[in-house]
């Protein structure tokens, strides 16, 4: 047999599938501050020698002279020379760090250090730096690494500019333009570990952009892009400042307090509320008897319901392994906010309050312990129902690798084969929003 | 040579088929830029790529602020393509993989 298409095949496949990489970022040329200076061309043996007759302020670094890059300036020119190091921003290393040696308005020879923080999103669309378009931040200090100046670009101009922070928070009053500009204070970690706080200055200029908004400004002064329909499709960033992480319930999908999503039912009455259990399954293969599919081994979550007055609190759940990989076969259990879960078949039960309350306190202390064969998340909500005396389907089935056990797979065929009965959806859906915990 | 083309398919389809994926997937993980929205698959339960998706666009509408920066939505895991046992992944829901990808290291999560 001819080996080279399967061979071809095989490559193509791997190169379909290729990673991305990062792209070497290119020093700009314009982020240098200062005055265009006229003292003549500046070698990099003058650099070199001035280098050497400086006190050794941090006998840690070494210049990367090889990769010293002359970048011209009017009739003079300077160097940018690579430093060891990574910046750190919003907790994340980003950014690269550069040796600026030019000459000041006396002819003397000034180093300046950079810490160059392209906007993340910016530098993830365009793979590298150029002075066109840049977008994100430039520090600079001083050879005692003390904080000088900086500044903020936005698509190539600027758009801001960064001061060491006088513990102020408000510096409008100084300003000129004070409906257009702010001021606040941020922090980022240099490339020593060393944490800085700075003070920024981000301006829109109206003359440019009636009517501000940050999303849909055209001006050279304002920020970012329209927004797009889909959150999924590709686009472009924009500076600007981070803003704080948020910790909405269930976002990430670490495990939950269980108790603090069931507890929630006590805000409202047992007496005249309405209660209900619906048990959702996601099938390996919808429709069909399969243990295993394109949604993998599936899964079977449990939902409670509390109404009372109009007055509606549900919460969605699942039990699964804390670990992953094959650890996942026996790990310890944890809960997970099954909000937004595509299921293929539900069942529902109208409860009183003393079994919906035993189905509650079953989740709130759930066992210890997650088995893929013995107790999984099949098991986990058919025993939860069984507290409250709700017996589902039979979901016993064959589980593979010559075990029988509770699996989605046959949960969802008994459900099927009930049909669309009062209490029970066959036609799928997706779970909405849980309440979240409640403390 | 054939019975190895045979042999070669047959463990390609046993591991991307059977509930060895299950236990072999990685739990592929999302975020957005400044990481304040961070989603994590859990192979095969529930925990995937369209509840993600679902996830976030929720996450927008309740942020509207987030939304009008930066929409994009990160892959954080890397491509693997030796990974025989996700090709599926690859050839039935290739559409997380084309998102662009960021990198968490150093990242306070």
């Amino acid at each position: 047999m001819n080996r080279k298409p399967i061979l071809l095949t095989l490559l193509l496949l791997l190169l379909a599938a290729a990673c991305r990489k990062d792209t070497t970022i290119n020093p700009d040329n314009s982020l240098i501050p200062g005055k265009t200076d006229t003292s003549g061309i500046l070698t990099l043996q003058q650099v070199k020698d001035w280098f050497r007759k400086q006190p050794v302020s941090n006998p840690g670094i070494t210049m990367d002279w090889a990769n010293a890059e002359s970048i011209p300036r009017g009739s003079s020119n300077y160097w940018l020379v690579p430093m060891p190091g990574q910046p750190e921003l919003n907790g994340i290393k980003q950014g690269y760090r550069k040796t600026a040696f030019l000459r000041d308005s006396t002819g003397s020879i000034i180093s300046r250090h950079l810490d160059i923080i392209p906007d993340a999103a910016y530098f993830q669309r365009k793979g590298k730096v150029t002075t066109a378009d840049f977008t994100g931040r430039v520090f600079i200090y001083n050879n005692n690494k003390q904080l000088l100046a900086g500044r903020i670009y936005v698509n190539g101009k600027q758009a801001g500019e960064i001061k060491p922070s006088t513990g102020e928070h408000l510096h409008t009053d100084a300003l000129q333009l004070v409906e257009d500009c702010q001021w606040h204070d941020s922090s980022y970690t240099d490339a020593d570990g060393v944490l800085v706080i700075y003070s920024e200055k981000i301006c829109s200029y109206s003359s440019y952009d009636d009517g501000f908004n940050p999303t849909e400004g055209g001006g050279p002064g304002s920020f970012g892009n329209p927004p797009a329909e889909d959150p999924i499709a590709p686009q472009g960033g924009n500076g600007g400042s981070s803003p704080e992480p948020s910790n909405l319930p269930g976002e990430d999908g670490q495990k939950i307090d269980p108790k603090s999503y069931m507890d929630c039912f006590g805000t409202l009455p047992d007496i005249g509320s309405k209660m209900t259990i619906t048990v959702y399954v996601q099938e390996p293969a919808p429709g069909l008897p399969f243990n295993v599919g394109p949604n993998s081994v599936g899964h079977t979550a449990i939902g409670l319901t509390k109404t009372y007055n109009g007055q509606s609190i549900t919460q969605v759940v699942g039990f699964y392994p804390d670990a992953t990989g094959k650890s996942k076969m026996h790990a310890p259990s944890r809960i997970l906010d099954n909000s937004d879960l595509e299921y293929n078949v539900s069942i529902q039960y109208d409860v009183i309050a003393s079994s919906f309350n035993r189905i509650a306190s079953f989740i709130s202390d759930p066992p210890d312990t997650y088995d893929a064969f013995s107790y999984n998340c099949t098991n986990f909500v058919v025993d939860a129902c069984k507290t409250g005396g709700i017996s589902l389907p039979d979901a016993t089935g064959n589980m593979g690798l010559m075990q029988t056990g509770m699996v989605p797979g046959a949960l969802g065929s008994s459900i099927r084969n009930i049909g669309n009965t009062g209490n029970t959806n066959t036609s799928g859906g997706t779970t909405g929003e849980t309440h979240g915990p409640c403390n | 040579m054939k019975t190895l083309i045979i042999i070669l398919i047959a463990v390609v389809l046993l591991f991307n088929l059977t509930p060895l994926s299950y236990i072999l997937k990685e739990d592929y993980t999302y975020s957005n830029y400044d990481m304040s929205f961070q989603f994590s698959e859990h192979g095969g339960a529930g925990y995937n790529f369209e509840m993600g998706r679902r996830r976030y666009k929720r996450f927008l509408e309740k942020n509207p602020e987030k939304a009008k920066t930066d929409r994009q939505l990160y892959r954080t895991f890397t491509i693997k393509p030796w990974r025989f046992w996700q090709w599926s992944d690859y050839l039935f829901s290739g559409e997380r993989f084309k998102l662009p990808y960021k990198d968490t290291i150093g990242a306070n999560k």
